[in-house]
């Protein structure tokens, strides 16, 4: 695996290498005997932290202090709740449903074999009752959906050849169960390359890769509110797993909010299996023309098929109950490929020079289309019925596809003059289906330069460097992230949002047509123009190397999705090229790697660190712009673009802790226009960012940053006769994370359970360290986006720790094997960090390609497992 | 030789796949090009399309959700005045519980769903306008016909935004253009009544008297919103004739029974002079195009009517203005001097007796209560069909709910609270009722008096009270006409305001109608004050005069209107 960051590096791999590139490359066979290897690991994975969330007498404490400070009190004074009575303090019932009975209450009766008598979980029966426990303790939801799960991968490759033929195949099988219950990730794989020498001149091979998967995920997909994590934070802990027949126990009952049951989501929705078909593969051709002339082409396809039976069973333990079962049956498949043409030339000119002489074109075609249909009441929710046609109620059906292809010419010059002056230029023109005609076409240019100053005859006596090099590098890419169609206005047509009944028939509307995305005919290319110095060395006999780079990368014509005003309509925004930003930083890695006496112990001690800036440093139009971010939170739109700050930056109110007194806070501007409310003692006090004496919607300004200050990383081997240790650990620091979960635990938004925090942390009276307002039963002011939200990022992770052995030779030739060694991993074993979420290492939300412009947010996204791992890598 | 032949026709194949541009060539797919809509068909289409908004609501997406835009206003006409609770309890949907408690500000993402539902639909009347503009399949009539709705709907959707945000900017096709998304940053410094007038007045000169398909207004639908557009300018002279014409067209008249125009199987019936038709399991795979605006206004948590999510909670100030005197009239000015009696605090399982007192029949058609039949679902239980009692009060809404025999045909079957029991935007109640404020402002009182007595003798109906189970009337229901001459035209206004309240309570109209009445600030004021002994949450709540009369224009809208570095939209006084 090639990691290229170098501007003319990359340049040559062309639009989609914006980032840097990754190439890996697959095993290839060598001439010689078959050659068999197996390579499996087993091991166990376990989540990390959870969330600190209340008890049952926790949430009732809460619940009783918020409605005493609001004045939400019953005739007697005291707080009136379905579960928790009407007393002076709350009374944890003996059943949640019915709701607040007590053991002695008649419906609550037992027959003699203990069983209930008035149960009954026929919910169209006049009689339904579910009977339902109080769990007095409080169940942990979040310990309840997680679990400790076994991981698993077995790999047995085989390869070899002779002079005129070589092959590699491999068979592979995974399978890992979730760390969240019931969800999980199967896959078997089998790989094969092939490589002929067809005659002296000709070479000619493939490789093929077929692989099947089943994937079970979390229901509703990750980072949303209706996803078993977001329910397992929301859902009462008074709520038990089961009622008093052993079947799910809900929400369902008075005051016990509206949250599923996370496991009951999770376990109805364990055989709804996304399976997955991935055929990938090239063959190609390369033909020597000349000695030092090498024609070369390649043809490669990537096939994806995927069908997926979502089946929901109904939910009666619910409050908000679905009124019925459905399955929804979706079927897609993929097509890219990819059509690749070299010519290659190689020529030196006497010793002191060569040359290296690439020139090429590629063409790329990807069309995917889908299928997706629904029914709804099912007799049975039997797995065998679980199929379309047995579905007697609503039927849906959905079509749909898209395609976009790109093309490119491109060349290359290497020079070395005597390998130590060496000149890299490339140029490539790339076409993209995804702009108009007028602006489809970008060329992209890149020149690098090295000097291995070591080679120069001054610097011999410098004996304690091995190896010097600078380099220099200056270079353009692209960026056509856009979505395939992004310069037409379009019309459709959707049941859903464009059909009317005209008749008024009750049962049956008339298509009609909608815009649904405007054009961008006008968007060009988004380019990034680096510029990048630096230097490798290699020093003490080899010991001590060092790499370092400081690049500048400006990225001009920055593609948007900017929200159009509504007065517009609604329909998908197009993106449009907004202005530009730029990312300068440094790279630097050092390492250091010796032995120890000649006992056999050696060591390697490596780190790197990086750190960048980013700051949009012009957008068009006026400066003051702001592009903001999708908004599908249930707050105020959080994530800004603008001038002057780095992109995706957070947005919101700036707090200056909480009001002590009244009279501070009637001292303070006014707050939202409500003194009475807002004024006093015990709430947040809100910044007047703009000073006019009043904190209002213009006091919104940007609050923090997803951008880390610094990254870095360690690495440390040892080596020890045929034992290996490795550790690798990386951090980040000085990123701020929006940890959007507050909204749900740490403010009295809907009745779900809250965090330690909320109960513990709130203001009292003379509670000079609360960081949470004083307990309201609704409070819309401190829910607002706030710097309340934002919390350090910061963490240091070891991702991997392993320990190895290797077989002694001695052994393994005896026993006629190959390199065989033993080894034992943890991954991800301790976290360091302040972060109050789950995991500090938030992923980018799940839109689209170039869709993304949130950075750093948390809506409770899945953490990262703890694995530890034993493994074993045979080969003979 | 063969093999330079060979290297060079594949890398002409190469080359010539490369270098063609139609190999970048794409079309988008299951949608089109504005062309090839430029014909009947296409524009015609469009046109549902633009009506599919009358229920303000296309789809989810972000934050939006169709309860903001519901077509009956529920949130900004009844919640935001004396009619309604946001009820449900304190946590869910906070952002209505601000609008409901005059916390009103320009951030909360209610005000931007309904400012969305509107200029989509008038995006979409533009859509239709500039395609009819290119279409040459379609005759003059054809033409005239089309501009007309279009034109209606469009006047309908701006409407909305003026009786909701005041100052707002008018789109038309001149201005609108889908590929310019700077098209429509306007200011919004001039007042639009014209523009709203001239859209339903084009539709008014055009549009047939009877329309073969019922969901398309008729020349009456355009006369009766013309009409009130013309009384939100208490333009009296201008929207008399308009109304008197529709009561002489003889076309329309008041059902029987009151609540006739509250059921999906009564739909455009003989009073409706303009709905929003709602149906279901039509093919939208949600339920989608039923009353989904009004999807969390059903008694919470049970199950068949019982699902969810307990918003919507009548007042007991409105509750109290169905009480009569002992001769069936209504009490103007002490109805709220005591309390209709409730089963507030007392569970369904302990003992309660309905309030035995006189009232207006109305009352068990527009709140479910403790005793009461509802509708064909059995008795109101109390307790068991209320989210949370302490904080929403004891009362269910019940107007646009479905019946129990409605479940299977008019409701979805995903979901049976999405349901075809269409909003009657406007019926003949509606122009009865305001050709009553007419005389009153203008007229003659007891013309007045005589259009109010109309509304009451059908309400008098017994064949239209609410029966327990035994078939006698539920409750004590005594209803009269006014019989004595009005004499006085400010006690006329107050009774025909009142009759107003009464006959259209919990349907959306009550904030707009205080407002344009002007006792908005006293009328609230007044009831925030009394409310809030049972509705705590609702102490120290203020109607603030010169503010509160309209919504802030939506906070993200004024970010999004930059032009040139400069907001183009203004914020209402008093907000920012």
């Amino acid at each position: 695996m090639q990691i290229l960051k170098d501007a003319s590096a990359a340049s040559i791999y062309g639009s989609r290498a914006g980032n840097g590139v990754v190439i890996i490359t697959t095993k290839k066979g060598k001439a010689g005997k078959p050659k068999f290897t197996y390579d499996t690991y087993y091991g166990s994975q376990r989540h990390g932290k959870l969330l600190s969330m209340l008890n049952t007498q926790e949430y009732a404490q809460l619940t009783w202090e918020s409605r005493i400070n609001s004045g939400v009190v019953g005739a007697n004074g005291n707080p009136v709740h379905s579960q928790f009575g009407n007393g002076a303090t709350p009374v944890i019932p003996d059943f949640v449903l019915p709701s607040g009975a007590s053991a002695s209450d008649p419906r609550v009766a037992r027959n003699a074999d203990g069983t209930y008598a008035n149960y009954n979980n026929d919910i169209s029966s006049p009689n339904f009752l579910l009977i339902t426990p109080a769990n007095k303790q409080g169940t942990n939801w979040l310990e309840e959906i997680f679990q400790t799960a076994p991981i698993q991968n077995h790999q047995l490759g085989v390869s070899g050849g002779s002079e005129n033929g070589r092959y590699a195949m491999s068979l592979n099988y995974f399978n890992q169960e979730g760390i969240m219950k019931y969800t999980g990730y199967k896959r078997y794989s089998l790989r094969a390359n092939t490589e002929f020498n067809v005659t002296k001149r000709i070479r000619a091979g493939q490789n093929f890769q077929v692989a099947y998967g089943e994937r079970i995920g979390q229901p509703n997909g990750n980072n949303a509110e209706s996803n078993p994590i977001s329910f397992a934070y929301r859902i009462q802990p008074i709520i038990p797993l089961y009622d008093v027949a052993g079947n799910f126990a809900g929400t369902r009952g008075g005051d016990l909010d509206n949250a599923n049951n996370p496991l009951a989501l999770l376990q109805r929705s364990k055989d709804n299996v996304q399976k997955e078909v991935r055929l990938f593969g090239n063959a190609y051709a390369e033909v020597d023309i000349l000695p030092n002339l090498t024609a070369r082409t390649s043809f490669g396809i990537d096939y994806n098929l995927s069908n997926y039976r979502n089946y929901t069973i109904r939910d009666i333990e619910s409050a908000e109950a679905r009124g019925s079962n459905q399955l929804q049956t979706s079927n897609s498949y993929e097509w890219t490929w990819t059509w690749y043409n070299t010519l290659t030339y190689n020529w030196n000119l006497g010793d002191r020079h060569r040359f290296n002489v690439i020139a090429g074109t590629e063409s790329i075609k990807n069309y995917f289309e889908f299928f997706d249909a629904s029914r709804t009441n099912f007799a049975v929710d039997d797995n065998e019925n679980r199929y379309l046609s047995a579905g007697t109620g609503v039927q849906t059906n959905n079509g749909g596809a898209s395609n976009w292809r790109l093309a490119s010419e491109f060349a290359k010059i290497n020079y070395a003059l005597d390998d130590k002056y060496l000149l890299d230029m490339t140029v490539r023109r790339d076409r993209s289906s995804r702009f108009s005609p007028e602006f489809r076409s970008a060329v992209f240019p890149a020149a690098s330069v090295g000097w291995r100053v070591s080679k120069e005859n001054f610097f011999k006596p410098l004996t304690f460097i091995d190896d010097l090099k600078f380099r220099a590098g200056y270079g353009l890419t692209g960026n056509q992230e856009i979505g395939n169609y992004n310069s037409f206005t379009q019309f459709s047509t959707n049941p859903i949002t464009s059909f009317y009944d005209i008749n008024g028939t009750r049962t049956s509307a008339i298509p009609g047509y909608e815009l649904t995305q405007f054009g961008n005919a006008r968007a060009k290319w988004e380019t990034t123009t680096s510029l990048n110095l630096g230097f490798d060395a290699l020093l003490l006999k080899n010991r001590l190397n060092i790499a370092f780079d400081w690049y500048t990368r400006t990225t001009s014509d920055m593609l948007f999705p900017v929200q159009a005003p509504l007065t517009q309509g609604v329909a998908v925004n197009p993106f449009q090229n907004i202005g530009s930003m730029r990312n300068r930083g440094v790279d630097l890695m050092i390492g250091y790697g010796d032995k120890l006496g000649n006992n056999g112990l050696s060591y390697n001690v490596s780190a790197n660190f990086s750190t960048y800036r980013n700051l949009v440093t012009k957008t068009n139009g006026d400066p003051s712009t702001q592009y903001f971010g999708i908004n599908d939170e249930r707050i105020q739109n959080f994530v800004v673009t603008q001038q002057g700050y780095a992109i995706s930056s957070f947005f919101g109110y700036t707090i200056d802790g909480i009001f002590q007194t009244n009279e501070e806070a009637k001292a303070a501007p006014v707050q939202f226009g409500n003194a009475a409310s807002e004024n006093v003692a015990g709430r947040f006090k809100f910044r007047d960012i703009n000073g006019d004496g009043k904190i209002d919607t213009k006091d919104l300004s940007i609050i923090g940053s997803p951008h880390p200050k610094f990254n870095y990383g360690l690495n440390l081997s040892l080596n020890y006769k045929n034992f290996g240790l490795t550790l690798f650990g990386q951090g980040v620091q000085g990123n701020q994370i929006f940890n959007y979960t507050k909204y749900w635990t740490d403010f009295p938004t809907f009745a779900g359970n809250r965090s330690t925090r909320m109960l513990y942390q709130s203001w009292r009276p003379g509670s000079t360290d609360a960081i949470l307002p004083q307990l309201r039963s609704s409070d819309q002011v401190s829910i607002q986006p706030s710097t309340y939200y934002l919390e350090s990022g910061s963490y240091f992770r070891m991702k991997n720790i392993q320990l190895t052995y290797q077989l002694p030779q001695v052994l393994l030739s005896k026993l006629k094997m190959g390199a065989t060694s033993v080894y034992i991993q943890g991954q991800n074993m301790f976290t360091i960090t302040k972060y109050s979420g789950m995991d500090p290492e938030i992923n980018l939300r799940a839109y689209s390609a170039g869709n993304d412009r949130q950075i750093g947010v948390d809506g409770g996204s899945y953490p990262v497992a703890k694995t530890v791992l034993v493994g074993l890598n045979l080969s003979f | 030789m063969k093999k330079i032949t060979i290297f060079i026709t594949v890398g002409c194949l190469a080359l010539a796949t490369a270098c063609s541009d139609k190999f970048l060539d794409v079309q988008p797919k299951a949608a089109l090009a504005v062309t090839t809509l430029q014909n009947k068909t296409g524009v015609n289409a469009l046109l549902i399309g633009a009506y599919a908004l009358l229920d303000g609501w296309a789809t989810a997406e972000g934050a939006y959700r169709s309860y903001q835009v519901g077509a009956d206003n529920w949130v900004y006409g009844s919640v935001a005045s004396d009619d309604a609770y946001k009820g449900t309890i304190a946590g869910d949907q906070p952002p209505i519980s601000l609008i409901e408690q005059a916390n009103i500000q320009s951030d909360n993402i209610y005000f931007r769903g309904k400012w969305r539902g509107m200029y989509d639909g008038i995006a979409r009347t533009n859509d239709v306008l500039q395609a009819l503009a290119a279409t040459k399949d379609m005759t003059d009539a054809e033409k005239a016909q089309v501009t007309a709705e279009t034109r209606f709907l469009r006047g309908h959707y701006h409407f909305e935004l003026k009786k909701m945000f005041n100052m707002v900017p008018y789109i038309d096709e001149k201005t609108y253009n889908p590929n310019d998304l700077e098209s429509t940053k306007m200011p919004n410094n001039v007042d639009i009544w014209p523009n709203v007038v001239a859209d339903i007045k084009a539709a008014y000169d055009v549009l047939p008297a009877k329309q073969t398909q019922v969901g398309r207004p008729t020349k009456w639908a355009a006369a009766a919103e013309l009409a009130k557009a013309y009384l939100f300018q208490k333009k009296y002279a201008e929207a008399k004739p308009l109304l008197e014409a529709i009561v002489a067209s003889g076309q329309y008249k008041l059902m029987d029974r009151y609540h006739d125009n509250f059921k999906a199987v009564t739909n455009n019936n003989a009073e409706s002079i303009f709905e929003v038709q709602y149906s279901v399991n039509d093919g939208a795979s949600g339920g989608e195009n039923g009353n989904i605006g009004s999807t969390l206004n059903y008694p919470y948590g049970g199950g068949g009517v019982t699902t969810c999510c307990g918003f919507f909670q009548p007042s007991q100030n409105l509750v109290n203005a169905f009480k009569t005197d002992a001769k069936g009239l209504p009490l103007i000015d002490t109805f709220n001097a005591t309390d209709l009696t409730n089963d507030q605090g007392i569970e369904s399982t302990a003992p309660f007796t309905p309030y035995t007192g006189p009232v207006d029949p109305r009352l068990d058609w527009t709140v479910g209560r403790r005793g009461i039949q509802y509708l064909d679902w059995g008795v109101h239980p109390g307790k068991a069909y209320v989210r949370d009692q302490a904080y929403g009060g004891p009362y269910s809404p019940k107007k646009h709910v479905m019946y129990r025999s409605d479940v299977g045909t008019n409701t979805f079957a995903g979901n049976p609270r999405l349901n075809a029991n269409n909003y009657r935007m406007i019926r003949y109640d509606h122009v009865l009722l305001w050709l009553a404020e007419i005389e009153t402002e203008i007229g003659d009182l007891n013309k007045a008096r005589a259009y109010v007595n109309q509304i009451r003798r059908r309400a008098a109906n017994p064949d239209g009270f609410v029966k327990s189970a035994d078939g006698t009337p539920a409750a004590s229901y005594v209803i009269s006409e006014y019989t004595t001459p009005w004499t006085d035209q400010a006690a006329a206004r107050k009774a025909v305001q009142f009759e107003e309240r009464l006959e259209f309570g919990m349907e959306g109209h009550r904030r707009f109608d205080l407002v344009r009445w002007n006792i908005a600030d006293q009328t609230l004021n007044n009831y925030y004050t009394t409310e809030a002994k049972k509705r705590i949450y609702l102490n120290g709540v203020q109607f603030i005069k010169g503010r509160h009369e309209y919504f802030p224009i939506p906070l993200q809208e004024i970010f999004n209107s930059k032009k040139d570095g400069k907001e183009t939209l203004t914020q209402n006084p008093g907000y920012n």
